[in-house]
């Protein structure tokens, strides 16, 4: 596993100040608790945890898989993604003007599933925080830092929820699988990135969280979004481990933002 | 007058996300109400468990970090760029910029948004999410503070417990964030020390100490108290919604002063009494405000932030909140019943109490 460096968050047109130069701020802190080979290499292949209650437990820094940040749907043959007429429109024109429209630029959230993601140019990984009733994501992100709260208390997801950004997320165990259902977009973010695929108010997110063994994580995704798709859709992407390592802050300056934008 | 200062246009309407369900496992009374003043609850390792959701009360250190502090203890450089920010109404608070408060989402209490947190505890790791979709990780594994961190707006933090009491130490903060809505600086070499006891299940209290000698001449503690929020949530707020916000942050806060109008003493004085919110907002104490006449000049005070100079823009209407105005309404017998704070996010009624 390579050490993580500090990146300047720099993503195509978004240009975001994560305070940058190289400093050691428990990027290489060895983490209590870990399993670990002779050499003092982190054993990846170990079992996956337990929490107390059982549960396998999802929590340490995750990065996925490579592009999926760029293209969700990179890994589905013909005729699994299905858009809608005005869909197919809208994802042509975002891909042909080189994503400069996306929210993201504008310092916004990334949305729901694309938050998880990362790319090779702007790693970003993710953080679960797990407790029995709440499951915490922290977030780096091209833009700001931030978070989403999953309840496992038991409580539906809502009705006629305020639309947001990030959406409302619920979650339950089936197996050795953390099932997070999540509603309540607003409708105006992204699901990837050079593609452009839409999401529209009336989406249904499913994220399957299944760690394999310490080191490994799967997220199964699927979309489920009929203002968009003529059918529900689905990305199996897969996670790595960040061992010994944490998140790094990243937050937007606006006024820089727009100046950058290179319209 | 619409002038602009506490920023966040009020974000938060009344719908059905959570915002009333009620929270698992809070100790009820028969009536269903929560019980307040139920014991604090514990872990399973046996330490108390802060975790809820939380309303940080504290609007004198919100305004006036250094409020405890002897003027000659704050470095003139640093009282002068205080003057400057209070003059300009907070132009370029982080809130405005929608950048980060750093070190003073522990102090910072109050407004209409204000002072909500979410305390999620485990026993290697304390994360406190913020409702603008900041967070802070306080780590329990004992690892120490870094030595030389890579400045941040957030800080780095590390706690233990020292008894019933969480201690949380803060250092890497960078120095362009203000402690406090006045604007009171300080430097990347500042320390934060946060002591956070849980009372009983609904009460809160914190110690904040600030440790920063480039700037200020000694450390100094406030006491900051939170409540817990029983039966909500967090709402996601996203500040760069509002982009053009700064455009419209005009005026001084010496404008206030100018247009001064005089209005008889026996006019003033039919306007002494407390005003308290009604209806409250989501706070769990309704704002109050309280006005004084003395020496014939009309002063308002609200939520204990200290007495604020009212200057008259007609016989009615006063300003002085640090560009908040204010309007008295009398009944059609005359009488002074209600006081109306105006705020660019609408007018909010304060009921007179006899």
């Amino acid at each position: 596993m390579k050490p993580r460096l500090l990146y300047s968050a720099v993503f195509f047109l978004a240009i975001c100040v994560s305070g940058a130069p190289l400093g050691a701020q428990w990027l290489d802190y060895r983490v209590p608790g870990v399993p670990r080979n002779a050499d003092g290499k982190v054993n990846i292949s170990a079992p996956a945890p337990k929490a107390a209650d059982g549960k396998p437990d999802l929590s340490g820094v995750w990065e996925s898989g490579n592009d999926y940040f760029l293209d969700l749907s990179k890994d589905l043959k013909p005729g699994e993604l299905a858009m809608l007429p005005w869909a197919k429109k809208v994802q042509a024109e975002r891909e042909a003007r080189d994503h400069r429209d996306d929210p993201l630029n504008q310092c916004m959230p990334p949305g729901v599933p694309r938050i998880n993601m990362t790319t090779a140019n702007a790693p970003h990984p993710l953080k679960i925080v797990q407790t029995p009733a709440l499951v915490v994501l922290l977030y780096e992100t091209s833009a700001n830092s931030t978070f989403r709260q999953v309840f496992l208390d038991g409580r539906p997801l809502p009705k006629d929820p305020q639309p947001t950004w990030l959406g409302y997320s619920v979650g339950h165990w089936t197996g050795g699988t953390l099932v997070v259902d999540t509603v309540g977009f607003n409708g105006r973010s992204w699901v990837d990135t050079a593609k452009g695929h839409p999401q529209t108010e009336s989406a249904h997110v499913t994220e399957r969280f299944t760690r394999r063994d310490f080191g490994h994580m799967e997220m199964d995704i699927t979309i489920d979004d009929p203002g968009a798709y003529e059918k529900p859709w689905r990305a199996v992407v897969p996670f790595h481990l960040l061992a010994d390592t944490d998140l790094i802050e990243t937050y937007c300056e606006n006024e820089k933002d727009s100046v950058h934008e290179g319209r | 007058m619409k002038r602009l200062i506490q920023v966040f246009l009020v974000a938060a309407p009344a719908f059905a996300q959570w915002l009333n369900y009620p929270t698992p496992g809070l100790p009820r009374l028969p009536d269903g109400q929560p019980n307040l003043t139920a014991p604090a609850p514990r872990t399973a390792d046996g330490k108390p468990d802060l975790s809820g959701v939380w309303n940080r009360i504290s609007p004198r250190y919100h305004i006036n970090i250094a409020g405890d502090l002897k003027p000659e203890e704050v470095q003139p450089w640093a009282r002068d760029l205080v003057a400057q920010r209070t003059e300009n109404l907070g132009k370029d608070n982080m809130t405005v910029l929608c950048l980060p408060l750093g070190p003073a989402y522990a102090t910072d209490a109050d407004g209409t948004d204000g002072g909500m947190m979410k305390i999620i505890q485990t026993p290697g790791l304390i994360v406190i999410l913020n409702p603008d979709l900041t967070y802070r990780q306080i780590f329990m594994d004992g690892r120490p503070l870094e030595k030389s961190p890579n400045p941040s707006w957030m800080g780095y933090s590390v706690g233990h417990w020292d008894s019933d009491t969480l201690v949380v130490e803060s250092f890497g903060f960078n120095d362009r964030t203000w402690l406090d809505s006045s604007g009171h600086p300080h430097t990347e070499a500042l320390r934060m020390t946060e002591r956070y006891r849980r009372r009983d299940i609904g009460h809160l209290d914190l110690e904040v100490t600030l440790q920063d000698p480039a700037v200020y001449s000694r450390a100094w503690t406030v006491a900051v108290r939170a409540e817990l929020a029983p039966d909500t949530e967090l709402l996601e707020f996203v500040c760069n919604e509002n982009p053009g916000l700064r455009e419209h942050w005009v005026g001084k806060a010496s404008d206030d002063t100018k247009s001064d109008v005089k209005v008889p003493p026996e006019v003033l004085a039919k306007y002494v009494g407390t005003y308290v919110e009604q209806p409250k907002l989501w706070r769990v104490v309704p704002r109050v405000v309280t006005i004084t006449l003395s020496d014939g000049i009309l002063f308002g005070e609200m939520d204990g932030r200290g007495k604020e100079r009212q200057y008259a823009r007609s016989e009615k209407d006063f300003s002085g909140f640090r560009g908040l105005a204010i309007e008295f309404i009398k009944n059609s017998q005359g009488e002074v019943t209600d006081l109306l704070v105006k705020h660019v996010s609408g007018d909010y009624r304060f009921a007179r109490q006899r």
